[in-house]
C-alpha cells in the first residue's frame, strides 16, 4: 500500500497541464486582439485629429467672423459713417490697433453701402471675383454674414448697421488657412482638400504639399480617415507600421503574466490545501474529546479559517450535540413526570403496569394499592364515564380523597394499546367546597342585604347579592350582577352622600353611610350602608355591603324633630305675646300714672288724698305684675340682659331693706339683718338682679308674715376668681306645706289658691326669682313647715370689683337732685296725646315745643327759628319711629345746628336691645315710659350738667 | 435797382429757354416734383416722417389751389437712413428727376453737409426743414442753393445757454455728438458761453450708437458742472440720460438741443424714468405755442389727414412738421412769383420774398440775399416734457 498523496500535491498534479494549456490560448487571443484594437485605435485617433482639426478651423473662422462683427458693430465704425468730415483722423489708427487673425497676414477693408471703400488695410490687390460677388450679395444686400474658404483663401464679411439697416460692410481676407489656426501638435499627416481634392492645407508639406492633388491610391498603406465639412475634405493620415509598434511592449507584458499566474496558482492551492487540512484536524480532535468525556464539545477554530469551513464545522458540532442531548432529555421527561402532583400510572390492555410516577409509587404504598385495586378501578372509572372520587384511609386514620380519571393511551398510529390513569389529591379541595356552601347559605339567609362588589379599574360592580337584598330592593342578582353600585340610587338620593362614599371607596376605606336609595319599583328607602372593603395583598379587590333598613327609624326621628320645632316655636309665640301684652298694658299704666301725679299737684281735699293714695296703690300693684310678666317674657325669650358692673353690696342690701322698714313697723314685725362680707364693699355683678331677687323674697316675707319676725342673713365667700353670696331671708309668717315646697317655684302657681285669693300676686314671682339667681350662677331654695315660717336661702355669683369706677347707675334712683335745670327749650315728639298732656304738665318749666311724628319733627327743627336744647324722642310712632327720625337728624337733614342736639328716647320697651338700638340710632339718653317728673328731671339734670 | 433789372433779365431769358425745353421734352400737365429727402428708417425716422406730413398737406394745400404754374405738384421722398453716404447718393438719383422743384432735406447735419457738394454740382435747391449746422447755410458756396427753415446752431447755442443762465446754473459740461453738428455747436456754445459769462467746465463726445456713457458720466460728476448741454439724436441722448440718472442722485439739469425730439427719445427712456428728470429742449414750434391762423389751419389738416383724436401737444416731431409745411409755402410763393422752375429764378425769387403768414411765425420775409436762415434766435424757446412724454413750452 502506496503512502497516500497529500491534498496539495492531488490538486498541483490535477491543475497544472490544464493551467498551461489556458494560459497559452489566452495569450494567443490578447495578441491577436490588441493588434485589432490598436488599429482601431490608430484609426480612431485619426478620426480625431481630422476632427480637431475641423473644429479648430471652425472655431478659428467663428472667432474671427465674432470679432469681426463686434468691429463692425463698434460705435467708432458706425459713427465713421456720420462723421463724413473727421473720420480721417481717427479710423486709420483704430484700423492699425486691429488684430483678428493668430497671423497678421490679414486683409481687412470697410465698405460704404455702395460697395466703395472706406478704408483698407494691408489691401494690396483686388480679391478674387468671385469672393467681390459672395459679400457684396450675401453681407451688404441681404445683411448676412459670409463665410468662403476656397483654394483662393479665406474670406469673412460682415455687416456694418446703423440702426436696423445695412449701410455698410468689413471684410477680412486672409488666403492661406494656416494664417487661421496655429501648426498641428500631433504626428500625424493632416491636410485639407476641397471638392476637386487639391490640397489647400497640408501639416507636412514632405508628404504631400499645398496646392497638389490629392488622392487615395497614394497613402494605401496608411490609416487615413476623413470628414467632409462644408465643402471642404478634412483628412489624416497615419503609417500602418505605428501599429505594429504597440505590439512589442506587449508581449513582454504578456511572459511576465504567465510567470505571475502560475506562480500564484501554486500559493493559492497549497494555501487552500493547508486551510482545509487544519479545520478538519480541529474536527477530529473535538469528536474525539466528546466521545472520551460524554459532555458535548466545541471544536477549536484554526486560524484565518474560511467561513464556509467554520460553517461545516460549527454544524458538525451542532449534530454532535444534539446526539448527546437526547440521552439528557429522557431523563428529564422522567423527572418531570416525577415532579408532577398527580398519580400518573400507564396500564396496558392486560393492566400491566407500564409506567408509574413517584407520587402514584408513594400512595400505592401509604394506601395500600394493588394490581387488583387498579384493575377494578380502571373498570369503574371507564363505567361511569366521567372522573370519580374514591376515599381512602391512610396509616394515620386520615381520610384522603382522590378524583380518578382515565385516558386512552395510543401509540403513533392512534392504536389504543393501553389506559392512563391520573389521580388527584382533592382532600383539601372537597373540605373547601364543603365550607363555601355553608357560608353562602347563611349569606343567603342572612336577614341583612348583602352585597359584594368587585372593584375593578377604580369602580365596583355587583358580584353577588342575597335574598334579602332582592327581598328589600326588589332586585334580583341577574338584575345587578356587573353593574355598578350606584345602580340603587335615584332622584331623592343625597348626591352629597354619594360623592362621600365615592371619596371614601377610592381611598379604600370602610363606608358607614345613613342614605336614601330607590328599590326596583321607584319606592324609597332609608338605609344605613355599610361597606367593607376586601383586601388581597395590600390591594383592594372587592366591597362588602350591608344594608340595613331603617326607613321605620327615620320616620321616627323626623317626627320627633319636628314636634320639638313646633314646641319650641309655640313656646316662643307664648313669650313674644306675654312681651307685646306687657307692652300694651305699660302705656295705658304710663298714662293713668301721669295724671294721677298731675292730680296730686292740684289742691286737694283730705278725701281726695286718700282716693288717690288707693288709686296709686292699685296702679302700683297692677305695675308690679306688668313688670313680672315683662321679666318672665324676657327670661323665656332669653333677652334677659345680666350686667357686670362694680357696686357697694352692703349699701345695696341697706337700700332694700329701708324700703321694707315703714310696712314691717306698721305690721309690727322686726327687720333684722346680719352680713358677714369680711370688710368687702365693692363687688361686680347685676345690682339691678340682685335687687330685683331680694326684692321679691322681702316682700313675699313682709306679705306673708303678719307678726313676729323677718331675718335677713348673707354671706360672702370668696374662692380664687369669684365671690359667692349667699343670701337667707327667714320669716315666721304663714310658712308652705312641704310637698308645695318645690311646686312654688314652678310658673303661675302659689301654695294653692287661696293664697291667690288672700294675698293676690301673679304667682310669677318665685318662678322670676329662681330664673334670675339661676342666670347669675346659683340657685335658690326653700326649706318651710306650715304655721311656722318659712326660710329662702339663695346663691348667686359674683366677681371682685374691678378697677373701673362704680357705675352711677348703682342706684340712680337714690341718687340727689342736685340742680334743677333751667328753663330749656325742648321738642317733644310723641304721637299718644295723653303722654303729650303729662309731658306738658311735667315740662312746665320749659319752653315745650309738639311733633307727632318723625317728619314733624324734623320739619320743626328745620323751620325753628331759635334752636332747641332738648328733643324728647318717642321710639314708636307712625309714618316714621324716632330711631328713622335720629339718624336723620344726625345726618343733618334737621338743619346743622341740630344735628347734636341731644336726643332722649322714651321707650315703652325696655326688653333687651332696646337701649342699644337707642344709642345706634344716635340718642344721647333714655327714659323708660312710664316715666315720673323725676325721671325727667334727672336725665334734663344729666343733660344741662 | 440794377441788380434787380439784371435778375429779371436772367429770369425772362432763362424761363424761355425752360419752357421751350419742358415743351419739348415733358406734356403740359406733367407734374412739377419736390422731392424729400430725410431720415425714414433709423435715427430720427420720426423727424422725417413730421417732415414728409407737413410737405404733403402744404403740397395737397396748392393742388386744391391749381397746383403751380399749372402743373400740379407732386412729393417724393427718398431715404437716407441718417447716413450721409446714402444722402450724396439720393442726390445724385434725385437731380436726374424730371421736373425737380427742390429737394426739402431734413434731419441730421453731417447728411446735409455731405450733401452740399452734390446739390451745388447738379445746381438743386436745397431746402432744410431740420438740420441745425451752421456750415449748412453757411457754407460758402455762390450762388448758396440752400435755404432753411430751422434752428441755426450759432443762435441756439445762445438760446440754450441763456435758459442754463436764468435758471442760475453757470457751470455747464457739453456732451455733443461726435459729428459736423457736435463741432457746428462746440464752436457756437464756446462763442455764446464766452458772451454770457458761463463756464464749460468739461466737453464729452459720444459716438452714434454708442451704447454707454457711463465713464464720461463719471467724468462730468468729478467736475462743478451744474447742467449737462445735450446735443445728439434720440439714442445716444437716452444713453445719456441713463446714465447721468445714474451717475447724479438729484435730477441733473439736462438742456438739450432739438436732437431728441427727432426720434423715439420718450419710449427708449421709459416715461417713469423721464418724470425723475430734469430735462429742456429747445423748439421752435408747438401747436400749443404758435397760435396763429396758419398753424390752426396746419393742425385741422393734420387731425383730418393722420389722427383725429391727437391733442396739440403730442403731435411727434412737430417741427419738421411745421418748418416743412412753411417750406413748401415759401417755395411755392416763390415759384409763383419766379413764374417758372429755374433754379436760379426761384433762388432769386426766395431772397426775394415778400412778407407771408407761416405757420411757425410771419416770414417778413423769410430770406434775403445774405440771410438763408428764416428763423432766429427770437423764434426759438424751450420746452419741457410731460407726464406724457409730449414736449410743452416754457410759459414766458
Amino acid at each position: 500500500m502506496s503512502h497516500p498523496v497529500s491534498l496539495a500535491g492531488k490538486l498541483q498534479r490535477v491543475l497544472f497541464p490544464r493551467l498551461l494549456a489556458a494560459l497559452f490560448v489566452v495569450s494567443i487571443l490578447i495578441c491577436g486582439a490588441v493588434l485589432y484594437f490598436a488599429q482601431e485605435q490608430v484609426a480612431d485617433r485619426q478620426m480625431h485629429h481630422a476632427k480637431i482639426l475641423q473644429d479648430d478651423i471652425q472655431i478659428s473662422l467663428q472667432d474671427a467672423l465674432r470679432l469681426l462683427q463686434s468691429v463692425a458693430d463698434n460705435d467708432i465704425i458706425v459713427n465713421s459713417f456720420i462723421d463724413y468730415e473727421q473720420r480721417d483722423t481717427y479710423l486709420p489708427l483704430f484700423f492699425r490697433t486691429l488684430r483678428l487673425t493668430r497671423s497678421d497676414a490679414f486683409r481687412l477693408a470697410l465698405y460704404d453701402f455702395a460697395a466703395q471703400p472706406i478704408i483698407t488695410k494691408n489691401w494690396n490687390s483686388a480679391l478674387p471675383d468671385d469672393f467681390v460677388q459672395q459679400w457684396q450679395s450675401r453681407t451688404l444686400e441681404a445683411g448676412s454674414k459670409t463665410v468662403e474658404v476656397t483654394a483662393d483663401g479665406v474670406m469673412l464679411a460682415v455687416p456694418v448697421r446703423l440702426g436696423d439697416s445695412v449701410e455698410g460692410a468689413l471684410v477680412l481676407y486672409v488666403d492661406r488657412i494656416e494664417d487661421l489656426i496655429y501648426p498641428r501638435e500631433n504626428t500625424a499627416v493632416q491636410i485639407i482638400t476641397d471638392n476637386d481634392n487639391v490640397v489647400l492645407y497640408s501639416s507636412d508639406d514632405t508628404v504631400v504639399a499645398r496646392g497638389q492633388s490629392f488622392s487615395d491610391s497614394q497613402f494605401a498603406n496608411w490609416i487615413s480617415q476623413t470628414l467632409h465639412w462644408n465643402t471642404l475634405n478634412v483628412h489624416s493620415l497615419a503609417p500602418l507600421s505605428t501599429v505594429y509598434q504597440s505590439l512589442f511592449w506587449l508581449l513582454s507584458l504578456l511572459l511576465c503574466c504567465i510567470i505571475a499566474t502560475v506562480l500564484i496558482s501554486v500559493y493559492a492551492v497549497r494555501r487552500s490545501a493547508s486551510l482545509a487540512g487544519e479545520t478538519l484536524s480541529s474536527l477530529h480532535n473535538s469528536i474525539a474529546e466528546s466521545m472520551y468525556n460524554q459532555t458535548p464539545s466545541r471544536s477549536v477554530a484554526p486560524p484565518d479559517e474560511a467561513a464556509e469551513l467554520a460553517l461545516i464545522r460549527d454544524a458538525f458540532d451542532e449534530l454532535k450535540d444534539n446526539l448527546l442531548s437526547i440521552s439528557l432529555s429522557n431523563r428529564q421527561f422522567a423527572n418531570v413526570i416525577d415532579s408532577l402532583e398527580e398519580l400518573l400510572v400507564v396500564l396496558d390492555n392486560n393492566d400491566n403496569v407500564l409506567m408509574a410516577n413517584r407520587p402514584y409509587s408513594d400512595s400505592a404504598h401509604t394506601l395500600g394499592f394493588d394490581h387488583r385495586m387498579l384493575s377494578s378501578l380502571k373498570n369503574e372509572v371507564s363505567e361511569s364515564s366521567s372522573t370519580i372520587d374514591k376515599s381512602y384511609v391512610n396509616k394515620y386514620h386520615q381520610e384522603v380523597t382522590i378524583k380518578w380519571e382515565l385516558l386512552p393511551f395510543s401509540d403513533q398510529n392512534k392504536n389504543i394499546i393501553g389506559s392512563i390513569l391520573i389521580g388527584n389529591n382533592v382532600t383539601e379541595r372537597r373540605k373547601l367546597e364543603s365550607m363555601n356552601r355553608l357560608m353562602s347559605h347563611a349569606m343567603q339567609s342572612a336577614t341583612v342585604a348583602i352585597g359584594i362588589a368587585e372593584f375593578t379599574e377604580s369602580r365596583l360592580s355587583i358580584i353577588y347579592v342575597n335574598e334579602y337584598f332582592t327581598r328589600l330592593t326588589g332586585y334580583a342578582l341577574d338584575d345587578v350582577k356587573g353593574k355598578p353600585l350606584v345602580t340603587l340610587t335615584g332622584q331623592q338620593t343625597e348626591l352629597q352622600k354619594i360623592e362621600i362614599i365615592n371619596t371614601q371607596i377610592q381611598s379604600g376605606e370602610s363606608v358607614d353611610e345613613t342614605i336614601v336609595l330607590h328599590k326596583q319599583n321607584g319606592s324609597v328607602f332609608h338605609t344605613r350602608l355599610i361597606l367593607t372593603p376586601v383586601r388581597y395583598n395590600k390591594t383592594v379587590t372587592h366591597y362588602v355591603a350591608f344594608c340595613q333598613d331603617i326607613t321605620e327609624q327615620e320616620q321616627t326621628r323626623r317626627y320627633l324633630i319636628d314636634a320639638k320645632a313646633k314646641a319650641e316655636e309655640s313656646a316662643r309665640l307664648k313669650s313674644s305675646f306675654l312681651a307685646s301684652m306687657s307692652h300694651e298694658v305699660r302705656t295705658p299704666l304710663h298714662g293713668v300714672s301721669g295724671t294721677l301725679q298731675l292730680i296730686d299737684n292740684t289742691p286737694l281735699d283730705e278725701r281726695q288724698q286718700y282716693y288717690l293714695s288707693l288709686a296709686r296703690q292699685s296702679l302700683q300693684n297692677l305695675q308690679h305684675i306688668v313688670d313680672d310678666i315683662l321679666d318672665f317674657s324676657k327670661i323665656e325669650a332669653g333677652q334677659l340682659n345680666i350686667e357686670r358692673i362694680n357696686f357697694n353690696l352692703p349699701l345695696l342690701i341697706k337700700t332694700i331693706t329701708a324700703q321694707y322698714e315703714p310696712e314691717c313697723e306698721k305690721k309690727s314685725v322686726t327687720l333684722h339683718t346680719t352680713t358677714a362680707f369680711n370688710d368687702a364693699t365693692m363687688v361686680c355683678g347685676d345690682p339691678v338682679r340682685l335687687r330685683q331677687i331680694l326684692g321679691n323674697l322681702l316682700s313675699n316675707a313682709v306679705k306673708f308674715t303678719e307678726s313676729g319676725h323677718i331675718k335677713l342673713q348673707f354671706l360672702l365667700d370668696k374662692n380664687q376668681h369669684q365671690l359667692t353670696l349667699t343670701g337667707r331671708v327667714t320669716d315666721s309668717g304663714i310658712g308652705i306645706d312641704k310637698d308645695k315646697c318645690e311646686s312654688i317655684f314652678e310658673v303661675f302657681t302659689q301654695e294653692d289658691s287661696t293664697t291667690t285669693r288672700r294675698f293676690g300676686g301673679t304667682g310669677l314671682g318665685l318662678a322670676i326669682t329662681r330664673q334670675l339667681c339661676q342666670l347669675l350662677g346659683g340657685d335658690i331654695e326653700v326649706d318651710s313647715q306650715k304655721g311656722t315660717g318659712s326660710t329662702f336661702q339663695f346663691t348667686i355669683h359674683l366677681l371682685p370689683a374691678n378697677e373701673l369706677p362704680a357705675a352711677e347707675a348703682i342706684d340712680s334712683a337714690a341718687a340727689p337732685i342736685d340742680s334743677v335745670p333751667q328753663s330749656l327749650r325742648i321738642l317733644l315728639v310723641e304721637d299718644n296725646k295723653i303722654n303729650q298732656i303729662i309731658a306738658k304738665e311735667n315740662l312746665k318749666n320749659h319752653k315745650l315745643m309738639m311733633a307727632e311724628t318723625g317728619e314733624a319733627a324734623l320739619a320743626a327743627l328745620r323751620h325753628v327759628k331759635t334752636p332747641f336744647d332738648l328733643v324728647l324722642m318717642d321710639c314708636q310712632m307712625p309714618v316714621m319711629d324716632g330711631y328713622e327720625a335720629t339718624r336723620r337728624i344726625r345726618a343733618g337733614e334737621a338743619g346743622q345746628t341740630h344735628q347734636t342736639v341731644p336726643v332722649i328716647a322714651l321707650t315703652a320697651n325696655a326688653m333687651k336691645g332696646d337701649k342699644e338700638a337707642c344709642f345706634e340710632a344716635g340718642m344721647t339718653d333714655y327714659i323708660s315710659k312710664p316715666f315720673t317728673a323725676e325721671d325727667l328731671a334727672r336725665v334734663l339734670g344729666r343733660i344741662s350738667a | 435797382m440794377a441788380v434787380r433789372n439784371y435778375l429779371f433779365l436772367i429770369c425772362l431769358l432763362l424761363s424761355f429757354y425752360v419752357v421751350g425745353s419742358v415743351q419739348s421734352a415733358t406734356p403740359s400737365n406733367a407734374p412739377l416734383v419736390i422731392a424729400v429727402d430725410a431720415d425714414f428708417s433709423t435715427v430720427a425716422a420720426e423727424g422725417g416722417e413730421a417732415i414728409y406730413r407737413g410737405a404733403r398737406l402744404a403740397v395737397e394745400n396748392i393742388n386744391e389751389q391749381g397746383g403751380l404754374l399749372g402743373h400740379p405738384l407732386k412729393l417724393v421722398r427718398s431715404d437716407h437712413r441718417g447716413n450721409p453716404g446714402r444722402g450724396i447718393a439720393n442726390i445724385n438719383q434725385l437731380a436726374e428727376t424730371e421736373n425737380l422743384l427742390a429737394v426739402i432735406g431734413g434731419v441730421h447735419t453731417p447728411v446735409a453737409m455731405a450733401q452740399l457738394d452734390a446739390i451745388h454740382k447738379h445746381n438743386l435747391l436745397y431746402l432744410g426743414a431740420w438740420a441745425a449746422g451752421t456750415p449748412v447755410v453757411d457754407n460758402g458756396y455762390a450762388p448758396n442753393n440752400v435755404f432753411r427753415v430751422s434752428i441755426r446752431d450759432s443762435e441756439a447755442a445762445s438760446v440754450l445757454l441763456q435758459h442754463a443762465k436764468s435758471r442760475g446754473l453757470h457751470r455747464v459740461a457739453l456732451v455733443l455728438e461726435r459729428t459736423g453738428w457736435g463741432r457746428s455747436n462746440h464752436d457756437s456754445l464756446h462763442e455764446a458761453a464766452a458772451k454770457l459769462d458761463i463756464d464749460i467746465v468739461k466737453v464729452t463726445w459720444i459716438n452714434w450708437q454708442q451704447s454707454t456713457f457711463a465713464q464720461d458720466a463719471g467724468a462730468i460728476a468729478d467736475t462743478n458742472a451744474q447742467a449737462i448741454i445735450l446735443v445728439a439724436n434720440a439714442p445716444e441722448s437716452a444713453v445719456v440720460a441713463r446714465a447721468v440718472k445714474k451717475q447724479f442722485p438729484g435730477p441733473m439739469p439736462i438742456i438739450a438741443h432739438w436732437g431728441l425730439a427727432g426720434g423715439d427719445f420718450v419710449s427708449m427712456l421709459s416715461l417713469p424714468v423721464l418724470a425723475t428728470m430734469d430735462i429742456s429742449v429747445i423748439q421752435t414750434f408747438s401747436f400749443l405755442h404758435q397760435s396763429n391762423p396758419e398753424a390752426q389751419s396746419l393742425f385741422t389738416q393734420y387731425k383730418n389727414r393722420y389722427d383725429n383724436a391727437i391733442s396739440p401737444e403730442s403731435v411727434p416731431a412737430v417741427v419738421g412738421l411745421a418748418h416743412a409745411y412753411d417750406l413748401v409755402h415759401l417755395l411755392a410763393t416763390a415759384v409763383k412769383s419766379a413764374e417758372c422752375k429755374n433754379t436760379d429764378v426761384v433762388r432769386d425769387a426766395l431772397e426775394n420774398l415778400p412778407a407771408i403768414q407761416g405757420a411757425v411765425k410771419r416770414y417778413s420775409p423769410a430770406f434775403s440775399s445774405t440771410r438763408h436762415d428764416a428763423l432766429w434766435s427770437d423764434d426759438y424757446f424751450m420746452s419741457r416734457f410731460d407726464n406724457m412724454g409730449n414736449l410743452i413750452p416754457y410759459t414766458r
